[in-house]
């Protein structure tokens, strides 16, 4: 089981909230306004960071899959 | 009166004084009671950045089901129907905004910069005539129309009816002096208000364009909709959060530049490089939307003290901006402060509550200031005549006289 980042552009409102939670995860595309899914198979350890950058999502366009 | 310290510190948001120049209390609060209860009127305080940072992320503690008003009259479990999902917490929150969110999305904001430059343009042609130097009510001439404008012009209002629709939003979040609530003649507007946004969506529903409207009726996430009542909710939201707030960021903008001429004289010869710090700048030092209110689910205990659950606590977030814990200097307005600490601002909250306006604001700010720059050289604020509006959470100005001088083409 491999934990992997999915980020939704379709939603992803450039509120830069996850680039807070979890800056090794994500980074931000100032010429998009959006989110850049820096670690697409982030490490065990970063789990925690995720899971904040997830929940906390104001537009709610980041999720976590186990594969 | 005794020297400050010799008494306890109180912070009463009804008190003219405070509301004038909230700052000192505030610091006081960090420092003598980072959670602080005021006992007449029986609410509990969050002062320090990273207590109200906390408080914002934690729904299942710190409730919006209430709503986040100061006022006793909007403060009850039914409040998301003028406040939609910012009177919810998880999981309706995030139905209804994952809902609304299908419909509000960064490319509709985007495509609104035509229509803002439109009536940015049209304002300042008004105001500012053909040449010379020009005195002018900046909230009363742009500031205090363009935004309610914006969102009108997102929801779909015809042209012919925003005048009036612009009328009865003001009046939605006029409070009058001495009163505490509500006025009768903010009520009788929000019928009115009611009344006119129930009939647009009923014709949208009849026959469908590209407009906000619209798209919250076609908005479906796994088959699920929004129903009339909350995609009515959502569009009273958009007024009562995003017009008030956006005409005191536009004004506090400018007040406070012009009171820090160096700054000034930055700005206007590089505003390609400074409107943008100069907007968040005053987004941290003076923030509109002061305030916001919280139902605790449990008992927090901070600092040594107990708020218990039940209580009503409110998280200053014009205090947290001016945190020393965090922002150097926090008392002086810098449009040179560095990128990082501008990054931890709460003036549009945090968490899933996040305001889901945000990037319009900004979009509005720079596309208005931006505009100013390039049509004057120089903006005077006639501070002796400037009226702030007397308000427990909002800060800003009801008047802001300027004068201005033109550039010559």
């Amino acid at each position: 089981m491999t934990l992997r980042v999915v980020a939704d552009l379709g939603l992803c409102q450039g509120h830069q909230m996850c680039t807070g939670e979890a800056p090794d995860v994500f980074d931000f595309d100032d010429d998009t306004d959006q989110v850049v899914v820096l670690v697409e198979h982030p490490d065990e350890s970063l789990r925690p960071q995720v899971v904040a950058a997830v929940q906390y999502c104001p537009a709610m366009a980041l999720a976590m899959e186990e594969e | 009166m005794g020297r400050e310290n010799d008494v306890r510190v109180v912070f009463d948001p009804y008190d003219y004084a405070t509301q004038d120049d909230p700052y000192p209390i505030y610091r006081r609060l960090r420092d003598e009671e980072p959670l602080h209860h005021n006992a007449e009127h029986d609410f509990w305080v969050l002062s320090r950045h990273a207590d109200v940072a906390a408080a914002l992320r934690d729904d299942a503690t710190y409730s919006n089901r209430m709503g986040v008003s100061l006022d006793a009259s909007a403060w009850h479990p039914e409040a998301h129907r003028v406040m939609s999902f910012l009177a919810l917490d998880a999981p309706e929150q995030t139905r209804v905004r994952s809902l609304v969110s299908r419909a509000f999305t960064p490319r509709r904001v985007r495509e609104l910069i035509p229509q803002v430059q439109g009536l940015t343009d049209r304002y300042l042609d008004e105001a500012l005539g053909h040449d010379g130097s020009v005195d002018l009510d900046w909230i009363a001439q742009l500031a205090g129309k363009l935004p309610m404008d914006v969102i009108s012009e997102m929801m779909g209002v015809p042209e012919a009816d925003r005048d009036e629709v612009r009328r009865l939003s003001d009046l939605l979040v006029h409070r009058e002096d001495g009163l505490y609530d509500v006025p009768p003649a903010g009520m009788e507007a929000a019928m009115s208000l009611f009344g006119y946004y129930t009939d647009l969506l009923a014709e949208r529903r009849r026959q469908p364009t590209d407009d906000l409207t619209s798209a919250l009726l076609a908005a479906e996430v796994d088959g699920d909709k929004l129903d009339d009542s909350e995609i009515i909710a959502f569009l009273f939201l958009m007024v009562v959060a995003g017009n008030e707030t956006t005409t005191k960021l536009l004004g506090n903008a400018v007040h406070h530049l012009a009171a820090h001429p160096d700054q000034l004289a930055t700005v206007f010869a590089e505003p390609d490089s400074f409107v943008v710090p100069w907007i968040e700048e005053t987004l941290r030092h003076d923030t509109s939307s002061q305030i916001l209110a919280r139902h605790l689910r449990a008992d927090v205990e901070l600092h040594g003290c107990t708020a218990p659950a039940g209580a009503k606590l409110l998280v200053l977030l014009g205090s947290a901006n001016r945190d020393e814990r965090v922002f150097s200097h926090p008392t002086a307005y810098d449009v040179h402060r560095d990128k990082k600490e501008l990054g931890q601002i709460l003036s549009f909250g945090g968490g899933r509550h996040f305001c889901l306006g945000a990037n319009l604001a900004r979009l509005e700010a720079r596309i208005v200031l931006e505009e100013l720059v390039r049509r004057v050289d120089h903006v005077e604020v006639d501070t002796r005549r400037a009226v702030r509006v007397h308000s427990t959470n909002v800060r800003g100005f009801a008047e802001l006289p300027i004068r201005v001088r033109r550039r010559t083409s």
